[in-house]
Formats: C-alpha cells, sequence, structure tokens
C-alpha cells in the first residue's frame, strides 16, 4: 500500500510542481483519470501507464492486464473508452523479440475482446531496454460532463459493493514488486488477464452511471480491497469535511482459491474487480444490473461515521482489526538526495523500429472498432484522429518521447517530447486541452536527478504553452543489477478541433 | 426500416451496427441474447464481436473453455432466429455474427483459424459476385473497400460444395487481391440457398462504402 507505485513516495514532492490547473480541466491528478472539457455537454477521460515490470516477467498477461487496469482507469469514472495507444520500449536481443511478440499478443488480445480500438503507438528499440522492456498503454474515454463518476464515498450507511472476479492469490504483493528492480523475478506475482469479464464490466457499470444508483466507483488494481475501499472513504473525507470510515467483511468477499488469509484476501491484485460506492435503497436494482450481465456482486461492506477503518473476518479466535482512517497517511516521504548518473555511460543505439515489424503489430490491433478512427496506425505520424459525432468535432491524439536526447540532457528530452506533441496540434489545427505522461526511470538512486529535472522542463513548458497536465503515471525501478534504464519520459497530448 | 440487432455478452460491434442503420434514418433496437420472444423486425442483424468472450461456461465469473460462437448456440434468441429464418426474415451475420450463423446450421461451411495465426486488422478490397448482396444489381461484379477485424475468418468448405454454392450464386463476396486470412478461393462471404441469409467476415459498417450495402438491404426490404 505504500510501495511506489501506489503512493509515489519518494516522487511526489516533485509531481505537486506539475502545472495542472486550466479552465477547461474538470478533473486533474489524484483519481483514477484526468478529464478535460471537449465542449457541448461532453468531456474526454485520459490517463497512460505502465506494465514494465509484469510484462518482462509474464509478458503476455503482464501487458494484457495493463491495457485491462488503464481501460479501468476509464470507465470508473463514467466514461466509456474509446481510444488505446502502445508506446513500447525493448531491447534488441532475441529475448526483447519474443517478449515483444508476447506482449503484442496480449495487448491485441485485450482490447480486440472489449472492443476499444489501439489507434496508435510506438515501438523504439536500444538495448538499455534489454532487461527492462517498457510497455506504457494510454486510454481515452467519453463521457457525458453531469455524468462523471468519481471513486469516493460520501453518505454513512451507503453500501461498499464487490463486483467482478473472484479474489484469488494472484499478484499478491505484486504493487510492491512494480517498485523493485527486476533482480528478484516473481511470476506468481503478475496476475492473469480476462478481457471478457472486462468487457461485461464496462457494460455493467457504463449503465450504472447513468444512474443515480450509486454514489463513487473505484478500480480495485493495485493493492486490491484495501486500496479501493480506504481510497473511497478517505477522498470523500476530504471532500466533505466528514468523519467517514469504512467497515469491510472479509467473510462476504467472493475467492476463488482455497484457505486465503485475510492479508491476502486484501492486498490480492486480481484484476477485473470494481468497487461501487451504492446507496443503500438502491442495493437491489444495483446488484440487478450485474445480475443480467452475469457478473457475482455483493455487498462487502459499509461506509461508516466513525473515522476508522475496521475489518471484519469471522474466525474463532480471530480479531476484527481497526485502524485509524488517515493510516495512508503514516508512512513518511522519503527525502534523499542522489546525483549518481550511471545509466549516462551506456551509449546505445536507440533507433525507431522498421516500418515491417511496426505494420505487424498494428495489424494484430482492431484499430476500427466503434469506427471513430480517422487517422489511425495505417497512416504514418505519432497521432491519431478521433471522431466525435457526439460534438460535431474531433479529438487529436499525439504522442512522444525523449527519442533518446535524455542521454545527453534531460531537459531537452521532456522538451521535445512536449514539442513534437504541440507542433502536431497546432498543424492539425486542434487546440490542446491536456496532456497525461508517464515517467518511466531507472533505480532512484541514479535517476532521481534526472526525474526532478524531466518534472522542472516539463512544468516550465506547460506554463509558458497553458497547457496543463492532467493524469499520469510514474514508473521507477526499471533496472537490472547496476543497471538502470535510460531516462524515458513519454507524452501524450490531446487537442481538439 | 425495422431492424433488430441481436446483443450478446461481448458483442462489441453492437453500437457500430445500431449506429449505422439509425444514420440512413431506420428504426433499430437492440434484441438481448436471454429474449426469446418472437422476432417481428424487417431484419435481423447479428453484429462483429466476441460473443460470450468466445468461450463456454456456466457462470460468467468460474471456469470456462474456449469454442467461438459455441454458448451463442445455447441462448434462448437462438430458437427466435431459427424461427425467423424459417417465415423468412432477412438476417445479416458480420464477423462473428457470421461465425454464429455458420456454427448453427443457417449458412454452410466453416470459420477457422487465420492462416497467419494471427488476429488481423486494416482495409481489404472485395468484389462482389454470384447472387450479389442481397441480390443488389448495382454492387454485382462491382470492387469495394470493406475493412476486416478478425482472428477466426479463413472460410473452408469441401470442394464439391464449393461448386455448388458458386453455381447457385451464393459465394457473393471475395477478396481481390489480398486474402487476409487464407480462405479456400478468396470467400469473404456467402448467403444461404434461399438468398435470404447473408454472412461476411468484412464490416460494412465501417467502409467507406457503407452507403452502397444499406442501399441494397432497403431496396431488398422494400421489394420482398
Amino acid at each position: 500500500m505504500a510501495s511506489e507505485h501506489t503512493s509515489y513516495k519518494s516522487t511526489k514532492k516533485f509531481l505537486s510542481k506539475l502545472y495542472t490547473k486550466g479552465s477547461h480541466v474538470i478533473q486533474g491528478p489524484g483519481e483514477n483519470a484526468g478529464i478535460v472539457d471537449v465542449g457541448k455537454g461532453w468531456a474526454l477521460a485520459m490517463r497512460v501507464e505502465s506494465h514494465n515490470h509484469p510484462s518482462f516477467i509474464k509478458p503476455y498477461h503482464g501487458a494484457a492486464t495493463g491495457v485491462g487496469g488503464i481501460l479501468r482507469d476509464i470507465f470508473t469514472m463514467g466514461a466509456r473508452p474509446i481510444a488505446l495507444l502502445d508506446i513500447l520500449r525493448f531491447g534488441t536481443d532475441d529475448h526483447s523479440r519474443s517478449l515483444l511478440n508476447e506482449v503484442t499478443r496480449g495487448i491485441a488480445d485485450y482490447g480486440n475482446c472489449v472492443g476499444v480500438p489501439v489507434v496508435g503507438g510506438d515501438l523504439y528499440l536500444d538495448d538499455t531496454y534489454k532487461n527492462n522492456c517498457l510497455v506504457n498503454v494510454a486510454a481515452f474515454g467519453l463521457v457525458k460532463k453531469d455524468k462523471i463518476i468519481y471513486g469516493n464515498a460520501f453518505t454513512a450507511g451507503n453500501d461498499l459493493i464487490y463486483v467482478g472476479a473472484r479474489t484469488g492469490r494472484d499478484g499478491v504483493g505484486g504493487a510492491q514488486m512494480a517498485s523493485a528492480t527486476m533482480d528478484a523475478h516473481n511470476v506468481a506475482a503478475v496476475q492473469e488477464a480476462d478481457p471478457f469479464l472486462e468487457k461485461l464490466l464496462l457494460e455493467a457499470c457504463g449503465e450504472l452511471a447513468l444512474t443515480p444508483w450509486i454514489e463513487g466507483m473505484q478500480d480495485m488494481g493495485a493493492a486490491g480491497i484495501l486500496c479501493s475501499t480506504s481510497e473511497v472513504v478517505l477522498r470523500g473525507r476530504k471532500k466533505t469535511g466528514k468523519n467517514l470510515g469504512a467497515k469491510v467483511y472479509l467473510n462476504r468477499v467472493p475467492v476463488k482459491a482455497k484457505g486465503m488469509t485475510p492479508v491476502e484476501m486484501l492486498l490480492s491484485e486480481s484484476q477485473e474487480r470494481m468497487m461501487i460506492v451504492g446507496h443503500k435503497k438502491y442495493r437491489k436494482q444495483i446488484l440487478d444490473v450485474f445480475k443480467r450481465w452475469d457478473l457475482e456482486a455483493c455487498v462487502i461492506g459499509k461506509v461508516t461515521n466513525n473515522g476508522t477503518y475496521t475489518i471484519v473476518y469471522d474466525m474463532p479466535g480471530k480479531k476484527n482489526i481497526t485502524l485509524p482512517m488517515e493510516f495512508a497517511e503514516i508512512f513518511p516521504d522519503v527525502h534523499e538526495d542522489w546525483d549518481l548518473n550511471t545509466w549516462k555511460k551506456q551509449g546505445t543505439r536507440h533507433r525507431k523500429a522498421a516500418g515491417k515489424v511496426t505494420r505487424d503489430i498494428w495489424h494484430q490491433y482492431d484499430w476500427m472498432v466503434g469506427v471513430r478512427t480517422i487517422k489511425g496506425p495505417n497512416k504514418p505520424g505519432r497521432y491519431a484522429i478521433i471522431d466525435v459525432p457526439e460534438i460535431g468535432k474531433e479529438i487529436v491524439i499525439a504522442w512522444s518521447s525523449d527519442e533518446g536526447l535524455s542521454d545527453h540532457n534531460v531537459a531537452r528530452g521532456i522538451e521535445h517530447a512536449f514539442d513534437t506533441c504541440h507542433r502536431r496540434l497546432r498543424s492539425l489545427g486542434a487546440k490542446p486541452l491536456g496532456i497525461t505522461n508517464c515517467l518511466n526511470f531507472g533505480h532512484p538512486k541514479d535517476s532521481m536527478g534526472a526525474f526532478a529535472q524531466t518534472i522542472e522542463a516539463l512544468s516550465a513548458r506547460c506554463k509558458k504553452e497553458k497547457i496543463p497536465v492532467v493524469g499520469g503515471n510514474v514508473s521507477l525501478y526499471n533496472a537490472h543489477g547496476s543497471h538502470s534504464i535510460k531516462p524515458t519520459p513519454v507524452l501524450v497530448m490531446a487537442g481538439v478541433r | 426500416m425495422n431492424v433488430g440487432i441481436i446483443r450478446f455478452p461481448g458483442s462489441n460491434c453492437d453500437f457500430d451496427t445500431l449506429n449505422f442503420f439509425t444514420k440512413f434514418g431506420h428504426a433499430a433496437e437492440f434484441v438481448w441474447y436471454k429474449d426469446a420472444r418472437p422476432l417481428s423486425f424487417d431484419l435481423l442483424v447479428l453484429p462483429g464481436g466476441f460473443a460470450f468472450g468466445d468461450r463456454v461456461y456456466s457462470k460468467a465469473t468460474g471456469s470456462f473453455t474456449c469454442d467461438p460462437g459455441a454458448l451463442a448456440l445455447r441462448s434462448p434468441v437462438l430458437k427466435a432466429i431459427k424461427k425467423a429464418a424459417k417465415a423468412g426474415v432477412p438476417i445479416l451475420g458480420i464477423c462473428n455474427g457470421f461465425q454464429i450463423l455458420v456454427k448453427a446450421g443457417l449458412l454452410p461451411g466453416a470459420l477457422e483459424r487465420n492462416e497467419s495465426k494471427k488476429f488481423f486488422c486494416d482495409y481489404t478490397v472485395c468484389n462482389v459476385s454470384g447472387a450479389s448482396f442481397f441480390g443488389s444489381d448495382v454492387m454485382r461484379g462491382k470492387k469495394f473497400t470493406i475493412p476486416v477485424a478478425h482472428g477466426y475468418g479463413r472460410y473452408m468448405l469441401p470442394a464439391r460444395e464449393r461448386e455448388k454454392l458458386a453455381e447457385n450464386g451464393q459465394i457473393f463476396l471475395t477478396y481481390a487481391g489480398f486474402n487476409p486470412n487464407g480462405s479456400v478461393d478468396n470467400i469473404a462471404g456467402v448467403c444461404n440457398e434461399q438468398k435470404k441469409i447473408f454472412g461476411m467476415m468484412p464490416h460494412p459498417e465501417r467502409s467507406p462504402d457503407g452507403e452502397y450495402f444499406m442501399r441494397a438491404i432497403e431496396s431488398y426490404v422494400a421489394t420482398h
């Protein structure tokens, strides 16, 4: 729960410097996805996430669950996913090639089945990624402004409803793994992907988002039941000032493995699960929607007003566990100064993959489902144009990375990514609305300085051009032994025209 | 025209297909797979996607085996579809919908995994041949650009039966030039003997030539 992946403990102070405001920003960083206003009562949800470590260890499922997680981040907010991007960085050896094939298959099987088009992406090859491939996936969704759902609970007495896959041991410790170096592989810590369940969840949650029956939704991604139930209450506390708490009955959690311990249940990262905060009086209606979609759902807890987090586990000899609600804050901010930059001496070549290789990749993705893809991967250029007949306009998405420039000049790397996207949007006549970025770096001991410089340079550009960062992801510890990857900031900019 | 679009859990071209018909001013609505009521529509469409995730299961959250289309055959709506087919209601199956119609025995042949063993999505160019799409004289003998997106689109049928189909004009769509899945004789779409049930792997609802397909359906429904 306090690993780098879920709480950003060592990067928080830097991230707080980002430029995140703007008149059309509906939701900045801090929620499941960022949301910008695209006009005519509609909004665009956007987010990019990395699934680097899992994809290296178990490439097919690692990449597939990456797609699943980012899609849930989008539809958790009531938005219907309309586009995906895959941004890949791999080594040049045989192992990297076979990893790439599996990763591609994982992304394809997942996105195709759920029915969300992969409208673009890119692939760069560099031996710096030999033991740390990068798999970044971005997702976009459309939502009516007055139908946005947040991951919060406001009212004591309301239900905490569990829906989706059963809880198993898969992924226990996964969030911690993403914050460790690649020396210790733990295959069991990577979750299995189930795109069909995701599709059912997407449709059922999409239906619920249009009703007045629910108060909030939260993905049960990294760190599972513990994180999702406490997050909705913590956000509610912040927004209402009420002394809200939660009571979770672990006996009610649907499980797929026998003899799971309470800790395993709380931390399990089984995919395709959602937490719904439902108004108690509409409990039957909510459960009926899930039943219609063949999904298992049950009330596993409730929102309380006693300011504590209580875990009930009825077994002879087991005591209930009660924690103060602000327990997430008891982990201290780590502050250390590192100024090593061993990645600088690598001198490996950074090059774009051949057209034949990328063509074989995007041919495996259904890049047209939804019939919105005006400019997809079939035409050159790192941008996509998406039709939005709902507002009579088009959304333009541009993406870029440092393209190896961070090697010599860290600030120049992110500036290049920003400028490339910005120029593209301008040249296509699109008004930039927001940025989502994925900052892939090596071990903090030699990459924290570069990370700080990247944030500073990005912040300056955003301020100058008044384009806010509305969400993103930090991936540290992309390292193996004493080898850290070269800084690889990925930037995605969305605009409307 | 009143169109019924059969919706299975996992049908992910459901909205695309619905929008295709409403865009041309037709009334279209979803028919849920659990629905066994008689289907009183001018046209039934089985859209593309992954009905039941290509799986067989008793509970969506439980264990499963893989067999595309198999579970769709056991759904209540299939009885209603078969009744409608007997009554002569025109039916169109697109992609996964084509797979289901073939599995259900309403169309001849079999759809196997792509020769490449990979999913494939891009534009293809197709010839309209034989009985043409819903008998359209406008389309017969012409080429159209229609996207494909599938992993199981390789049409297979023994040579003797193929000859019979060709003679009877039932092979109404073939890939011109590039064949994306290795289907025999470049077959992309076939219809039944009565030329009332049509199945095709390419997606007319995504096609820049979509209007031709719509006009063909409209004139068929208007004259039958």
